[in-house]
């Protein structure tokens, strides 16, 4: 099978281009994105083309014609682009790709990468959502998830192939670049004065697996993928050895423009995860798509924190 | 397993960092200084719902002033899921009661559905292991193999109160039991005096999804009905 990933060039992007390109039943993966690829890819074929801009994403889908899409090319905000960046790549290379992808007439499924942004937080929403539980999301991460999600259940209608969507909890890891990961790995970082509400998080293996695992299983509609346990943002940062400083309020303007000023800026959904927790329940995915031995959400904060130090040759080795 | 060891074991072979302290079953406890170093260092067990068992093995101090004797503890399961329905009595904790059963019979931490939605004291009730009053939730911490207490609405003794169809309905396709909580009911100064009575009825028999709200709420008051009959009984056998 034809695999057309788009944003090949990420962290993400790159590990599933590798995955799927160690598989037998893949028999070619194409991607584009609009930096080059993280990781040294064997077979794949990449063409570097912003997502923003919509006659080459066009031209570029519709000669690959691909029997099956997915779909990485949502952009956090604050990642590796800003808000607005992030926001025009995601909407115009959605439309653009899975538009061009449905026209070129060969295809046979849609995985797309979403967050359990989706979900609405704060005391009229459920704190462990299920994939049955309404979407409402009240930040940009969310809502371009959510229209990225819409966008390809429409392409499924309209074609009548099926639509995973992986609602993934934050991605963090030592070498991903990730909002939430640098504001965490600062030196004093502002929490919840009035509560201490409990997140998740995702290992970026294990992200990747889901995909793959989605992509060549026959399931459809959303999963919820999120690391097992929870931590609470007090705790992530103590696990860190870094000072918690409560934040309430009219203080929490000032504590962006702080962490902003520091190299860390804070996206409204890291907001929304410190003021009100990020949590969703995995369980459908786990046994739908068999995941085993995932890494758990307090494993995954270690690992961010033990950034990888710099062993120097001694002397003695080199003579 | 011992406490150096920093997972243990949930169900569907899914591992997460406990700290050899289990998240259901009550077990040894740990010297309190290393107990504490864990703390400051962040390495502590921590569930999806906010939960953090320590919290939860302080609020159960709580529970000691409610003083119980149980019936038919041993229809809660050892492990697993299962909704335990009580009535409520304003002011009598009731549900601390059924909590403070379910750890004598069973060893468990149970968790008590609802809590009083305000900043700070929402956030260290639901460390202490209460759950959001939702459906969704309840559904969650059922999926996740808890054990959840669920008082009805509050009503005066001898009554069982009336029955949240939007909570309930996460509970169906696990076991529901009635609990009936009689005596004990004189509160002075917030301390109930006098033993509680706690029953634990029979599962009951909801062998149907809630497709529209008629027959979720039929569910409801079928549960309402569960504990009803069981406060009857206890009221035409007294100790």
């Amino acid at each position: 099978m034809r695999v057309l990933v788009t944003g090949m060039g990420g962290e993400l992007g790159s590990r599933v281009a590798q995955l799927l390109e160690a598989r037998n039943d893949v028999t070619e993966v194409v991607g584009f994105d609009f930096v080059p690829p993280r990781r040294r890819l064997h077979s794949s074929i990449f063409r570097r083309i912003d997502p923003t801009d919509r006659e080459a994403v066009t031209a570029f889908v519709e000669d690959v014609a691909p029997e099956v899409v997915v779909h990485l090319g949502v952009y956090e905000p604050h990642a590796r682009t800003s808000p607005g960046g992030g926001a025009a790549k995601t909407t115009v290379g959605s439309v653009a790709a899975l538009g061009a992808a449905g026209r070129a007439g060969r295809l046979q499924k849609v995985v797309v990468r979403s967050g359990i942004e989706v979900y609405g937080r704060g005391r009229h929403f459920p704190t462990v959502p299920d994939e049955d539980v309404p979407p409402a999301p009240a930040s940009l991460f969310g809502h371009l998830c959510l229209e990225t999600e819409v966008l390809a259940a429409g392409l499924g209608r309209r074609e009548g192939v099926p639509v995973v969507a992986l609602r993934l909890a934050p991605l963090v890891g030592s070498h991903a670049p990730s909002p939430l990961g640098r504001l965490l790995r600062l030196p004093a970082v502002p929490v919840n004065a009035l509560g201490d509400p409990p997140f998740c998080v995702l290992h970026g293996e294990d992200a990747a697996r889901a995909i793959v695992t989605a992509t060549v299983t026959e399931v459809s509609g959303p999963f919820n993928v999120v690391a097992p346990g929870a931590a609470s943002p007090w705790q992530a940062v103590r696990l860190g050895g870094r000072i918690p400083l409560p934040v309430a309020g009219p203080g929490w303007p000032l504590a962006r423009a702080a962490a902003e000023l520091a190299g860390a800026p804070v996206p409204d959904h890291v907001t929304e995860l410190l003021v009100r927790g990020r949590v969703a329940d995995g369980s459908r995915a786990l046994s739908a798509l068999g995941l085993t031995g995932m890494v758990d959400t307090q494993s995954v904060l270690t690992e961010l924190f033990e950034w990888a130090s710099v062993t120097p040759i001694r002397a003695a080795a080199v003579a | 397993m011992g406490v150096g060891d920093p997972y243990s074991r949930r169900g569907g072979g899914v591992r997460v960092a406990a700290y050899g302290i289990d998240a259901d079953r009550v077990g040894e406890g740990e010297p309190l200084a290393r107990r504490l170093r864990r703390r400051w260092e962040g390495r502590y067990s921590l569930d999806p719902f906010g939960a953090d068992p320590m919290a939860q093995d302080l609020a159960a101090l709580a529970d000691r002033l409610v003083r119980i004797e149980v019936e038919g503890g041993e229809v809660i399961p050892q492990i697993g899921p299962v909704a335990l329905v009580c009535n409520s009595r304003p002011g009598s904790g009731d549900a601390l009661a059924v909590r403070a059963a379910v750890r004598a019979a069973r060893r468990r931490r149970a968790r008590i559905v609802g809590y009083p939605d305000l900043p700070v004291v929402g956030a260290l009730a639901r460390r202490a292991g209460r759950v959001r009053p939702r459906g969704e939730d309840l559904g969650a911490l059922m999926r996740a193999g808890h054990v959840a207490v669920v008082p009805l609405g509050v009503a005066l003794g001898g009554r069982a109160g009336p029955a949240s169809a939007a909570v309930l309905w996460g509970a169906l396709g696990f076991p529901v039991v009635p609990v009936a909580v009689t005596g004990g009911a004189i509160p002075v100064a917030g301390v109930p005096i006098g033993r509680h009575r706690v029953i634990v009825g029979r599962p009951l028999d909801l062998d149907v999804v809630p497709s529209d709200p008629l027959s979720a709420a039929e569910v409801a008051e079928s549960v309402r009905a569960g504990v009803q009959s069981l406060l009857d009984d206890a009221a035409a056998t007294p100790r």
